[in-house]
């Protein structure tokens, strides 16, 4: 169900920039490659960083579907599988945070 | 346009959809290879994730299965990380269009199996409980299915992630290979899977790309919309489809690729 909420939320974020984009009417420019830059941007309206909040949020899908995993697996007490999800998350976050 | 066709192709294949994205917008569009690939990972997501909206009632995907399996892709995407800056790509693409081009004949002499015969379950599979069912819609079924060849499979899907990771590409054909060749599982399953798979794959390596500001917007969003519509359909249709039939479609699709990989090794594209 977040998973349904958190995808259909993107791309109705997604859409909506791109339509604000066009009727703005600007050319080529710059993007914010970073979480401050977007933040900042979609406090000033810019298009630019509404769609990219919702890349952002479809980005990070599939780590909340890791998640809901291994919250399913503590649920079911399945020791060998909340590891290897922990692990995987680890994973996730260790190659997000240290980049190249 | 396109973004929806490798978005209804790749969610029932089990591929990213990259495969159609990056060319598309490299050869028919003359944008920059950066950010055809930054577009491609979103897009990976997008089929993934787009996918998983539409199949996770079906109950087709085997989480625990996928979770195992990604412990190893996420390790080989990490490793080729680093890799990348030492080995020479040439060799990377012929090795990989090599074994491509052996799995792909391997497939295509089991084309007309609709399941796989009986499998011995590997005692590990057991330990972690891998073994599952699926509602066959087309057999009007539940499919009872056994997992073998589990150090294997897990041995292929690291080979995948290093490939993902040095390439840069989502590699959800080899996944959907490994699952189907080493474990035995059946080609739903397999690619069911394998959507959820390369979701996670993408998403470790799409921060990297959207800092490096390789995921630009513009292009990244009209793709990210077309590929969820198109990923949501194939999703629908591929529960519909027979697998002989998708197995036929995968065919074709494995020996594009092969072809396009040993053009590069070779140094010709």
């Amino acid at each position: 169900m977040f998973l349904f909420g958190g995808v259909a939320l993107s791309s109705i974020l997604v859409a909506l920039g791109l339509l604000a984009y066009f009727l703005a009417g600007r050319g080529w420019q710059n993007y914010p490659t970073t979480l401050k830059g977007v933040i900042l941007g979609l406090r000033e309206g810019e298009p630019v960083a509404l769609i990219e909040t919702g890349l952002l949020l479809l980005m990070i899908t599939p780590v909340m579907r890791v998640g809901a995993a291994l919250a399913a697996f503590i649920r079911e007490r399945d020791s060998s599988f909340v590891l290897i999800s922990l692990y995987v998350l680890g994973a996730l976050l260790f190659s997000l945070l240290t980049g190249k | 346009m396109i973004s929806f066709l490798a978005g209804t192709v790749g969610s029932i294949l089990g591929l990213g959809g990259g495969i159609i994205i990056i060319p598309a917008l490299t050869l028919l569009l003359g944008l920059d290879i950066r950010y055809a690939i930054g577009a491609s990972i979103i897009s990976v997501i997008a089929t993934s994730s787009g996918a998983a909206v539409a199949c996770l009632k079906e109950r087709v995907t085997n989480i625990r299965i996928g979770i195992l399996l990604n412990t190893a892709t996420t390790t080989g995407a990490i490793c080729g990380a680093y890799l990348a800056g030492i080995c020479p790509k040439q060799w990377l693409y012929i090795i990989f269009s090599l074994v491509m081009g052996y799995s792909s004949w391997s497939t295509f002499k089991r084309r007309h199996q609709e399941l796989p015969g009986r499998v011995d379950p590997h005692p590990l599979a057991l330990r972690l409980k891998l073994n599952g069912h699926y509602y066959d819609q087309v057999l009007k079924r539940e499919v009872p299915y056994s997992v073998s060849g589990v150090y294997s499979g897990l041995l292929f899907m690291y080979v995948a992630g290093l490939i993902s990771g040095i390439l840069g590409i989502g590699s959800g054909a080899f996944k959907v290979l490994a699952m189907d060749m080493c474990m035995r599982l059946p080609m739903k399953v397999s690619t069911a899977t394998s959507n959820f798979m390369i979701g996670v794959t993408a998403a470790a390596s799409a921060g990297i790309y959207f800092s490096r500001g390789d995921i630009h917007p513009l292009v990244a969003a009209p793709v990210a919309l077309g590929v969820l519509a198109g990923a949501v359909l194939g999703t629908k249709l591929m529960v519909h489809l027979p697998r002989t039939t998708i197995r036929k479609f995968f065919i074709p699709v494995l020996i594009c690729i092969c072809v396009e990989m040993f053009l590069k090794g070779v140094g010709i594209r």
